[in-house]
């Protein structure tokens, strides 16, 4: 009888498979570049404007200048009191931004700790936490922005309020789903053979693995604060004027739109312009980040 | 020897949709320090609630109305949860059945080992060291390169590796080994059977098998406990349990196992019937409406009774068996 000899070798680990960073994934495709490059260009400009780098002034008027053409020395045109339009589209962006990103990180850092721990613990704090978002989805988002404003009062820190008390449910909502299934994983059942507490389970095995779902939604929500925000301030409830806002921009623009239609275009350009943006670098992300999704 | 575990009279109930279910019915047994000891029995007999229930980790719908769990001179039951998390892990560890799930996908396989250190006080440069010693001792190879990977990087036998390291990386006093090689092919199995028992020479490591498959028994355990419906039929020698079954379920089990020897392909013996749902377990014996031993006496429970070396829980001794 011959020997047969079987060779038993621990099957040797891959050299670390190929996977690349998910930025360079991002930017492989086509949503996710065009995404960044047009989030990124609204950011610069917001940036700039904060660190001053604008052409003129976005505050004051040029009683001779006003109504004037797109040219050299006004790139978009000036507006009925001479101001430039750039400028305060610039001034406008940053402003917007400024409440959007205050808003959208309020309402994703207490959205998903409220939606983690419903999801978790479940029983009767699940219940509160959902009926609480149900009756929060049964407004429509401006008419509950109004209302807190009206409640709060004007002023961009209260608007940022009233935006992320708009879409903080969305955070419970969407942090609690993936929770409910986590919260049964083997690996968190593994976590608890080894004596984990519950705060190290949530914190370093839970989290990590709703990330990704959170910074998609945090790109997605970013856009939507951006509508609402402009939405509240052509509604006359942003920041008080001189100070230039997109939404206020828009709404006195209405009446020109004839004689100087750049008022017009140009801050509403720049909304569409982040929001588009920021949809497409949402969808990009969701798709660079997702770790079944094999291109 | 002292014993080092020490459970006594231990109860499951579920209590789902209104009804309430005994499921584990009153479960006794000891393991002593450095021993190997086997749980087997047919799937829903209760052996992974069993151990469940003595690490205090039993899910929603679940509870355990009675029963004394004293391990290493603690009595379990009873214990604040704090101090339970501190021995869970670092005394008393489990490892479980499917590898390919019980690693956090986002978390480097070094530093999933070294967490079952740093949640029991160990600092982090050193939990970090001995993790990876540990990923040596389990077999994975260059583990200082290795310890940087993520799980979707290891292969199945790499994971139930990398998962046992997470368990031993502490030296814990007594392991309970849940089905640990059922998902894995045969040479993989051979090879992680033979690292826990490596493991446990020179060390005063007690295990506790889990599993269905008796093969797996034969080899590694001094000692089996066979459950049926939730209760020990038979607490038995390795040696006395093969050569002579003293509970007709055992010996039902034993024909049933496929011999390699033989040569006519004869169908396998099978038990008739199916085990008894839970909340249907008939009076008395639960094993009665399939036993081929049965007598009247049988509708009286059995208690475990000394039969030579082992615990049976029959009426009937294996010399009246027909």
């Amino acid at each position: 009888m011959s020997e047969v000899g079987f060779a038993i070798r621990l099957p040797s680990v891959a050299a670390a498979p190929t996977r690349e960073p998910w930025w360079r994934r991002l930017l492989a495709s086509r949503s996710g570049a065009l995404g960044a490059a047009l989030t990124g260009v609204v950011l610069l400009a917001a940036l700039a404007a904060l660190a001053g780098l604008v052409p003129h002034d976005p505050i004051v008027q040029h009683p001779a200048d006003r109504l004037l053409n797109p040219s050299w020395t006004y790139l978009l045109g000036t507006d009925q009191f001479g101001r430039d339009t750039l400028a305060r589209c610039m001034a406008g962006a940053a402003a917007s931004l400024q409440v959007s990103l205050l808003a959208v990180g309020l309402a994703s850092v207490v959205g998903t700790t409220i939606g983690v721990i419903a999801g978790w613990y479940g029983g009767s704090i699940d219940i509160v936490a959902m009926r609480l978002t149900d009756i929060f989805f049964a407004f429509p988002a401006i008419l509950l922005a109004l209302t807190v404003i009206a409640a709060l009062g004007r002023g961009w820190f209260n608007v940022a309020i009233a935006v992320a008390i708009v879409y903080t449910p969305i955070f419970v909502r969407m942090a609690r789903a993936p929770v409910l299934s986590l919260r049964e994983a083997q690996y968190v059942l593994a976590g608890r053979l080894l004596g984990f507490s519950v705060p190290r389970l949530l914190l370093r095995h839970v989290l990590p693995n709703i990330s990704s779902i959170v910074i998609v939604q945090i790109t997605l929500a970013l856009s939507w604060a951006i509508l609402t925000e402009s939405s509240l301030s052509f509604l006359g409830l942003g920041q008080p004027p001189p100070a230039p806002s997109l939404g206020q921009m828009v709404s006195e623009a209405k009446s020109l739109a004839v004689v100087a239609p750049w008022t017009l275009f140009a801050p509403a350009l720049v909304i569409v312009i982040a929001v588009v943006g920021l949809n497409l670098l949402g969808d990009g992300l969701r798709d660079a980040l997702d770790p079944t999704q094999e291109r | 020897m002292e014993a080092l575990l020490e459970v006594t009279d231990l109860r499951v109930v579920s209590s789902r949709r209104g009804g309430s279910q005994e499921i584990v019915r009153g479960v006794s047994f000891e393991v002593r320090e450095g021993e190997s000891v086997a749980l087997v029995g047919e799937s829903g007999s209760g052996k992974s609630l069993t151990m469940l229930a003595v690490m205090g980790l039993l899910g929603p719908g679940l509870s355990s109305p009675s029963g004394d769990v004293r391990f290493s001179g603690h009595e379990l039951r009873g214990m604040p949860e704090s101090r339970l998390r501190q021995l869970r892990g670092a005394e008393m560890a489990m490892i479980y059945q499917d590898p390919m799930t019980s690693l956090n996908p986002m978390m480097r396989i070094g530093d999933q080992v070294a967490e079952s250190l740093t949640a029991h006080g160990v600092g982090g440069k050193e939990a970090a060291l001995r993790a990876r010693k540990e990923l040596a001792r389990v077999g994975i190879p260059d583990p200082d390169r290795t310890a940087r990977a993520y799980p979707h990087e290891f292969s199945g036998g790499m994971r139930q590796r990398a998962m046992i390291a997470t368990a031993l990386v502490t030296g814990p006093k007594l392991l309970i080994a849940d089905e640990p090689t059922t998902a894995l092919d045969v040479t993989i199995q051979e090879q992680i059977l033979a690292l826990i028992r490596e493991r446990q020479r020179g060390t005063q490591m007690a295990t506790i098998w889990i599993t269905h498959d008796l093969g797996v028994v034969a080899q590694l355990v001094t000692r089996v406990l066979v459950m049926y419906a939730g209760r020990i039929v038979e607490d038995a020698p390795v040696r006395e349990l093969f050569a002579a079954p003293q509970h007709p379920y055992t010996a039902g089990l034993l024909a049933s196992l496929p011999h390699a020897g033989d040569i006519e392909r004869a169908p396998l013996a099978q038990i008739g019937g199916a085990p008894p749902a839970p909340g249907s377990v008939p009076q008395g014996c639960s094993f009665r409406p399939r036993c081929s031993q049965a007598v009247d006496k049988c509708l009286e429970d059995p208690p475990l009774m000394p039969r030579h070396a082992s615990l049976s829980a029959c009426w009937v001794p294996r010399e009246e068996w027909t």
